[in-house]
């Protein structure tokens, strides 16, 4: 904290720190003056007596001034009017009536809010009557707001001040520990707040030490505790996150939570803090300055607490993720190896492969070799066995010519039996159809020279023919040549066989 | 090394992990350390002891002085 804000927080604490009780709607300590007794205007019954303005005016002054020396008086601020010399002239109002006021500075200047036109005032002092304008007022002496209208205004202002300032701005916010070990809890050890939230970080978060740093929450000088609580927390260090609060209550009960100082002190605080004030509706500036804020002092507890429950879920989490990971890593791990392992393999089969085919090879090498030496040897003892015995080829020529000279005589004989068995066969026939065998049998061949006659006119008259018989031939001259039959022959034949 | 700093490791470990280009090895040893930091972030997480004290002042070496608390 600047020794200017430093400056600026004591200003303001002594300004609070007075009498925050008279905030509240209380009848004031001093009653309003009674029904104001009959003016004590001199009277004349013989005469009327005639003053002068100044007169009358100055004995209404010392009338008024004497009778209204302090007095309590509560109304509406009007025309309010802020003058260059630091007074303020304005007018108390109610619902019928208003009156002049005016407070000087040397008394508006000690005043914690500055009071605007339709803010409801509670003021001390006195009526004084201006002699040349013949005016009455109250000359204010002190002022203090009424009702939760004017808190509201004073809230605002204290906010949109500090807002202002930077107090609010993000950038100052803090961020709560992951896993608070050590947490402070600012409030009455006697509240309400207090059970809430040791109820809740008992049951839901039991892993860390949690110190109550006592503070009165409400009433005069509980803005002072809260301050010193903070501050005595960020003295003696240790501690993680502080939660800073009070249960629900009135606007009253809740207002050392909107006081400058204990905003100042949260701003100021190493530690991160958590408010936690009142109900979920309730907002202090102490929510706006604090780092987070929660809306009951049970949610200030259920974000530690959540905040351990969500780590775990977080590291759990992790834990499975690295498992996944590490699994598929081994798995792509132990796949590339198996591929590197399959491969590694490979030149062994080949060898294998190829041991394989020399083996075969050798094989077809031996068996054509010895294929190759057989034939060669077989080759070799035939042609040995050819060169070694000229005699055999000798004799088996000589044999094959004794076959072939038998089977040739054999041939010729056969031949020979076989044309004679023909000849005797044609012969035979020949015989049988021998012309000599048919003259045999009676027949005669006429012969003309030489020529078998079959026909007369072969032959001419007297000309010789040869008759063949059987026992021999004639020789004959033709006498006639007639044109007979086989008949005529016939007879022919019969008469020269007679 | 503290909740948070562990808690971090971890966290870097396992953007290691999953970001890929780790070699096995590298992965064996992360694994192991993220397994070990997730342990002790988990015991640290489940420690079942809880004290609450109430705080009475600053004694002159400005210690705290408590006395245990029951609300």
């Amino acid at each position: 904290m600047s020794s200017k804000d430093q400056l600026q927080l004591n200003q303001w604490t002594t300004l609070l720190e007075p009498k925050p009780q008279e905030y509240r709607k209380e009848p004031p300590r001093e009653p309003p003056p009674q029904e104001p007794a009959a003016p004590p205007v001199a009277r004349q019954d013989e005469e009327p007596q005639v003053y002068s303005v100044s007169d009358i005016n100055a004995l209404i002054k010392g009338q008024l001034e004497g009778q209204f020396k302090s007095i309590w008086l509560q109304g509406e601020i009007s025309n309010f009017k802020a003058h260059t010399s630091g007074h303020h002239y304005f007018s108390l109002k109610d619902d019928s009536s208003q009156i002049s006021a005016v407070m000087f500075k040397g008394f508006n200047g000690k005043l914690k809010f500055r009071p605007d036109n339709g803010m409801e005032v509670l003021v001390r002092g006195r009526v004084t009557v201006y002699e040349p304008r013949g005016n009455y007022q109250i000359f204010c002496e002190t002022m203090e707001p009424v009702g939760a209208g004017a808190l509201q205004k004073a809230f605002e202002q204290l906010k949109s001040k500090l807002q202002k300032e930077g107090l609010f701005d993000v950038q100052y916010k803090k961020t709560l520990p992951l896993l608070p070990r050590h947490i402070g809890v600012v409030t009455s050890p006697t509240g309400a707040a207090i059970q809430d939230i040791l109820n809740i970080l008992g049951r839901r978060y039991r892993g860390g030490k949690i110190t109550v740093i006592p503070a009165r929450v409400q009433g005069e000088g509980a803005g002072a505790e809260v301050v010193r609580g903070i501050e005595l927390a960020n003295r003696l260090g240790g501690f993680d996150v502080l939660i800073v609060g009070r249960g629900g209550g009135s606007i009253e009960d809740m207002w050392c939570f909107n006081e400058e100082p204990v905003a100042r002190a949260i701003f100021a605080s190493k530690i991160p803090i958590i408010s936690a004030v009142g109900h979920e509706i309730d907002f202090t500036i102490a929510d706006f300055v604090a780092d987070v804020r929660a809306p009951t002092p049970s949610a200030a507890a259920e974000l530690v607490a959540q905040s351990a429950g969500e780590l775990s879920e977080r590291i759990q989490n992790h834990l499975r993720r690295l498992t996944q990971k590490m699994q598929f890593v081994l798995s792509h791990q132990q796949s590339r190896l198996q591929n590197k392992m399959s491969r590694l393999v490979d030149p062994q089969r080949r060898l294998q492969d190829l041991a394989m085919r020399a083996d075969e090879l050798q094989q077809r090498l031996i068996l054509a070799w010895q294929r190759q030496t057989r034939d060669l040897r077989m080759q070799t003892r035939l042609l040995r066995e050819r060169l070694r015995n000229p005699r055999t080829v000798v004799e088996s020529y000589q044999q094959k010519l004794m076959v072939l000279r038998r089977d040739l005589q054999k041939e010729i004989k056969h031949w020979r039996e076989q044309r004679q068995r023909r000849l005797v066969a044609q012969i035979s026939l020949l015989d049988s159809l021998s012309p000599l065998r048919v003259v045999a049998r009676g027949y005669s061949l006429v012969f003309a020279e030489g020529q078998i006659v079959k026909d007369p006119q072969q032959v001419k008259e007297n000309q010789e023919l040869t008759v063949q018989l059987a026992q021999g031939a004639l020789r004959v001259s033709v006498i006639a040549k007639d044109a007979a039959n086989i008949k005529g022959m016939e007879e022919s034949w019969t008469s020269k066989k007679n | 090394m503290d909740f948070e700093k562990k808690l971090a490791r971890l966290e870097e470990i396992v953007g290691k992990m999953e970001g890929g280009d780790v070699s096995l090895e590298d992965s064996l040893k992360l694994f192991e350390e993220g397994v070990q930091l997730s342990r002790t972030c988990q015991k640290e997480l489940d420690q079942a002891e809880q004290k609450v004290e109430l705080l009475l002042g600053q004694d002159a070496q400005g210690q705290a002085q408590t006395q245990p608390f029951k609300a």
